[in-house]
């Protein structure tokens, strides 16, 4: 015996209102001198026991209805006969030979002591006494028409797609609803990715429940199952019907079986061992073996942010999970945004069970943000996976000026050289090697445009206002009208870029841009360390993790290490005076600890100090892999074109950085499924970004304010989705033993699912609602009570 | 000193003006008055001839019938004799309900009323009354006379009357009933509770001396419908230990059930002992109440005229 709404439970406790009123109504009575005793004598005399038995029955009468209207409410479940029979026909019974008793004169002690017998047996019953007559026998109901509260979990995963899967899940997901009763209610969850319910509640509503499911695509990455069925388990807890279920519906890939959390096992088995009237699981396979299915498994861009007219490097890798042998014959097209003419194609070979990779070059003749996509032209299995794509941003050139402290004729001998060369690598190779240069790279561009001057040109040029950044390199000083301009400059949003080496007067940068004077120096230079001399005596930077976004990219050691450079001499900076300078941020340390790279915001905009040479002088960096990355990601940061990753998987959030003057625009987000979303900047450590977060389906988002698509980003469905291989069907069984007991697993991969279920769901027994029979009792009562008291007034004279 | 008007009302009393206290049957009486007598005598109303016989008195020879046929004749005329009404008021614990009730009289004044009302239209028309109070024996009496002074002595007596204790009204009629030496008009104001057998056979005695027997029985609303409906100790008004807290509404069917034959039981017993039962409720005037019984009194009897 259980309740529905347990806590309603407590409403019996009314049944005291009537006993308190009858004990009152006999403490508080009316005192009448009576003259005509003699005729209440002779009724009285003879009918007192009569009387307190009927007024014994109406009071018994009187407490049962609020108790049972309260078990009512609570909606009593009872499980089985043994409960049945104890907690409500005894006692009922037991009420009804009382009134018998009332009414007859000889057979009295019969039907007292009937009455008797059922308030012992229940007495007995309910202390366990008696046999479970009964107890195995579930009471139970024909299945189709018990109201349920039912879950229906949906592998919504690419993979479901295979084989048509996902169209059969959904057929039976409709045959559901429309078999559904009125009073049942009924939730869908989403598997993929992240399990995320179709409507925030469970719904009584089949026919919008039906028209959304209409509309899912098994877009998903991999399911999350365990954290699927614990939603699914909170839903059916709070379930307002006793028939509770949970329906997986999936394919029961090798893969979603993989890492699979034990200890999350075990607290989900127990959680549902602690459930009161705890669901049933059903488990209904949608997933059949499969033979071919190649995919697109990465999409890797060389940058992610493009100039104009610049080629960008495309490498699609080809993954081919059948058995069957691609000789040349597999053609991969490039697209680039919503364009189905393909832009690039190649035509590759792929083995059995191997991955093969394609090139493609494209260069975007405008500039804004774009997605490329790689597709294969073959028809297999799960066609969903045959193109994965790549967010990129295309964007016109950075200007860039750059100040030679120490220029030199000889090439690669000037303070910035080596800087000018790993900026504009495309114009320093026209230049230099230009018979080669025709051939090759005549049209390309560099996505910065470095103009190189010596200090005394620097003097002499009059506006700032067209360089995004200034880098000074060994400077030896400046004329304070023209230090006065960079801060000018900086305040109002450049950036600028202070480079160290013999030159500099380290005096004059103290005492100008120290704390005496503009404070513009992120920290104070105490002087220099290292010996140019000795080979051995080099410092390096030190390999931690770089938090700072311009460094970031260096986290990943695919793209070189900083490590590797040594550092010879350098310049000491004190950080002792700004350690809580929230201004000031320390990106990278030498081994010893000591800042090499430090940056201080200064009005909108921020000025860095590079502790060491940025040519060969202190260093032997610029001849390191790092260097050009390094230069082209810190020029690229300080020109603010440094951007969170536009192609992330799914499930990660996508981030865009908002400039100053755009933090009270409104933005929406496109969704790939055709929705969109409103997002509100908000401020995350002085900086204004957008986030989204449910990125569960892959696809284009495209981000935009009133007038035009700011930026576009790919969620990419995990790769895991492509492996179509199914789990062993013992792997299946110790899963299911391991979440419950009792799992009923259902073959639906013949589009049999619906049939199946049903014919099983019919033979499932569950505990029996009792509010339509204690309503009854109830109603039976109250219209007993009406009739009693007619009945009751005539006794015997 | 009770005052006249605590048990006269002139309103009442005007609505009885036309009404006169007409015994039924024949009574003795002493003075003539509206009554027929059972004794043949000197009169005005003429009732037959009858042939003389030696011994009549002379004077009462009709002359003009011996004109006319040669023979004697006697006038005989029907004597009109004064009522001798006894009034017997039940002054017994039962008949102070009422009391408490608010609106209501007790039937014990309802009852002392009605005896002065009924006291005064016989004294009015030259019949006299006597006054009987009784609860268990006979508290007190006032013997019959006549006179308007009387009155002033029968209202005395009901306004020193209190309620007493248990009533045995079998025993007491039987202890009255040799007291009223010459035959008339027994009223009989009582709510008759008690053992109807007892109660018969004592109107048995007073229908055998050859009274005229009337009993008002006096009911108050509250026994005749029992409205009760919220528990309540009833506590007996005769025997203060007889006590029993009931829910009322649970008795009622019963106890009218008890009250219906009861009432039945007495009628059929008045019925049979010649008795004229006349039941009134306090709530009702009381004389209105007497005016209809006088009226079919005066149907069923002698012509009413003053």
């Amino acid at each position: 015996m259980s309740f529905l709404n347990g806590a309603l439970v407590l409403g019996a406790l009314t049944a005291l209102v009537p006993l308190t009123i009858h004990l009152f109504n006999r403490s508080r009575f009316k005192i009448i001198k009576w003259g005509a005793s003699h005729l209440l004598e002779s009724v009285l005399r003879k009918n007192r026991k009569q009387i307190q038995l009927e007024q014994l029955i109406i009071l018994i009468i009187r407490c049962a209805i609020p108790v049972l209207l309260a078990l009512t409410l609570a909606r009593m479940v009872v499980m089985n006969w043994n409960s049945f029979l104890f907690f409500l026909l005894l006692p009922l019974a037991a009420l009804l030979f009382l009134i018998f008793m009332a009414f007859t004169q000889r057979t009295r002690i019969f039907w007292g002591f009937l009455s008797l017998a059922c308030l012992v047996a229940t007495a007995l019953g309910a202390l366990g006494l008696l046999p479970d007559w009964g107890k195995e026998q579930k009471l139970s109901a024909p299945s189709g028409d018990v109201p349920a509260s039912t879950v229906i979990l949906l592998d919504d995963s690419l993979s479901m797609n295979a084989a048509g899967g996902f169209s059969k899940a959904k057929n039976f997901i409709s045959d559901y609803l429309s078999n559904m009763h009125q009073q049942s209610e009924t939730s869908i969850i989403q598997l993929g990715g992240i399990a995320a319910p179709v409507f925030d509640k469970p719904t009584s509503d089949p026919n919008a429940l039906g028209l959304r499911t209409e509309t899912l695509n098994a877009e998903g990455d991999s399911i999350a199952l365990l954290a699927g069925l614990d939603q699914a388990l909170t839903i059916t807890a709070d379930g307002k019907n006793l028939k509770r279920e949970i329906i997986l519906l999936s394919d029961f890939r090798k893969q979603d079986l993989l890492n699979w959390d034990g200890t999350a096992v075990d607290a989900f088995r127990e959680r549902l061992s602690s459930t009161s009237n705890s669901p049933e699981l059903t488990w209904i396979d949608f997933g059949r073996d499969v033979q071919s299915n190649l995919s697109v498994e990465e999409v890797v861009v060389s940058s992610q942010t493009i100039g104009v007219n610049h080629p960008v490097l495309i490498r699609a890798t080809i993954r081919n999970f059948s058995e069957e042998t691609y000789d040349g014959n597999l053609q991969v097209k490039l697209f680039a945004d919503q364009n189905e003419t393909a832009i690039d194609e190649a035509v590759i070979s792929v083995g059995p069970l191997a991955s093969a990779q394609v090139a493609f070059t494209h260069q975007f003749k405008t500039s804004g943000p774009k997605v490329l996509h790689a597709e294969i032209q073959i028809s297999d299995d799960l066609l969903q996976d045959n193109r994965r794509s790549a967010a990129i941003s295309v964007i016109k050139q950075i200007k860039v000026l750059l100040v030679d402290g120490d220029p030199s004729e000889e090439w690669l001998c000037g303070e910035t050289d080596f800087l000018k060369l790993a900026l504009t690598p495309f114009e320093e190779s026209k230049e230099k090697n230009s018979k080669e240069s025709v051939t090759k790279g005549g049209e390309m561009k560099d996505l910065i445009n470095a103009i190189s001057l010596t200090s005394d040109e620097f003097n002499k040029i009059n506006s700032l206002s067209e360089y995004s950044l200034i880098i000074l390199s060994n400077l030896q000083s400046l004329e304070a009208e023209k230090a006065k301009e960079i801060e000018v400059f900086t305040q109002n949003g450049g950036g600028v870029l202070i480079c160290s080496g013999n030159q500099m007067q380290i005096e004059w940068y103290n005492n100008t841009w120290g704390s005496t004077g503009s404070n513009f120096l992120p920290m104070p230079v105490k002087g220099t360390q290292g010996n140019l001399q000795n080979e051995l005596t080099y410092s390096k930077i030190s390999s931690s993790y770089f938090e700072h976004p311009a460094l970031s990219m260096f986290n990943d050691p695919r793209n070189g290490s900083l490590a590797a450079a040594q550092i010879k001499k350098w310049i000491v900076m004190d950080e002792s005076k700004v350690r809580n300078d929230p201004k000031v941020t320390i990106l990278a340390r030498l081994i010893n600890g000591q800042p090499i790279l430090a940056e201080k915001r200064f009005g909108k905009g921020v000025v860095m100090v590079w502790g060491t040479s940025i040519d060969t002088d202190w260093t032997n960096f610029p001849a390191r892999p790092s260097y050009l990355p390094f230069t082209q990601q810190i020029t690229s940061y300080l020109s603010e074109k440094v951007l969170p990753p536009r192609t992330v998987e799914s499930g990660l959030p996508i981030t865009h950085y908002l400039k100053e003057n755009e933090k009270d625009l409104e933005f929406s987000l496109a969704l790939p499924n055709g929705s969109s979303r409103k997002l509100v900047p908000r401020k995350r450590k002085d900086r204004y970004i957008l986030e989204f977060t449910e990125t569960r389906l892959p696809g284009t988002y495209e981000l935009s304010d009133s007038e035009r698509i700011v930026s576009k980003f790919v969620v990419l469905p995990s790769v895991d989705e492509s492996f179509l291989e199914k789990a062993p069907e013992n792997e299946i069984v110790s899963t299911a033993t391991a979440l419950a007991d009792n799992v009923v697993r259902l073959d639906g991969r013949e589009g049999k699912g619906w049939e199946s279920y049903l014919s099983m769901d019919s033979r499932r027994k569950f505990g029996r609602e009792t509010w339509q029979i204690l309503l009854a009792t109830v109603l039976g009562l109250v219209f007993m009570e009406i009739i009693l008291l007619r009945r009751f007034g005539r006794i015997a004279r | 000193m009770a005052n006249i008007t605590d048990f006269l009302d002139p309103k009442d009393l005007s609505r009885l003006a036309n009404h006169q206290v007409l015994a039924k049957r024949v009574v003795e009486g002493f003075c003539s008055g509206l009554h027929r007598s059972p004794h043949k005598g000197f009169s005005v109303e003429f009732k037959q001839h009858r042939a003389y016989t030696p011994g009549d008195e002379i004077r009462r020879l009709d002359w003009k019938v011996f004109a006319k046929t040669d023979r004697f004749y006697v006038r005989e005329y029907e004597e009109e004799t004064n009522l001798r009404c006894h009034l017997l008021l039940d002054a017994s614990g039962s008949m102070s309900y009422g009391s408490e009730d608010d609106k209501g009289i007790s039937k014990i004044e309802y009852g002392s009323r009605l005896a002065a009302c009924l006291a005064y239209l016989c004294l009015r028309q030259t019949d006299s009354v006597g006054l009987t109070t009784f609860d268990t024996t006979v508290r007190s009496m006032v013997p019959p006379r006549g006179g308007a002074s009387h009155t002033r002595q029968i209202i005395d007596l009901l306004g020193a009357t209190t309620t007493g204790d248990e009533t045995d009204l079998g025993k007491v009629f039987h202890e009255i009933a040799p007291q009223l030496k010459k035959r008339g008009m027994v009223v009989i104001i009582s709510d008759c509770f008690g053992d109807i057998p007892s109660i018969l056979k004592g109107l048995a005695h007073f229908n055998h001396a050859k009274h005229d027997v009337v009993v008002f029985q006096i009911w108050h609303r509250d026994e005749l419908e029992f409205p009760f409906r919220s528990w309540t100790r009833f506590d007996c008004l005769e025997n203060v230990a007889l006590r029993h807290t009931v829910d009322p509404a649970h008795l009622r069917e019963a106890y009218l059930e008890n009250l219906r034959e009861y009432r039945a039981d007495f009628l059929k017993g008045c019925h049979r002992h010649r008795v004229q039962l006349f039941p009134m409720t306090t709530d009702e005037p009381y004389a209105q109440g007497l005016a209809s019984f006088l009226a079919a009194r005066g149907k069923a009897g002698m012509p009413v005229h003053l």
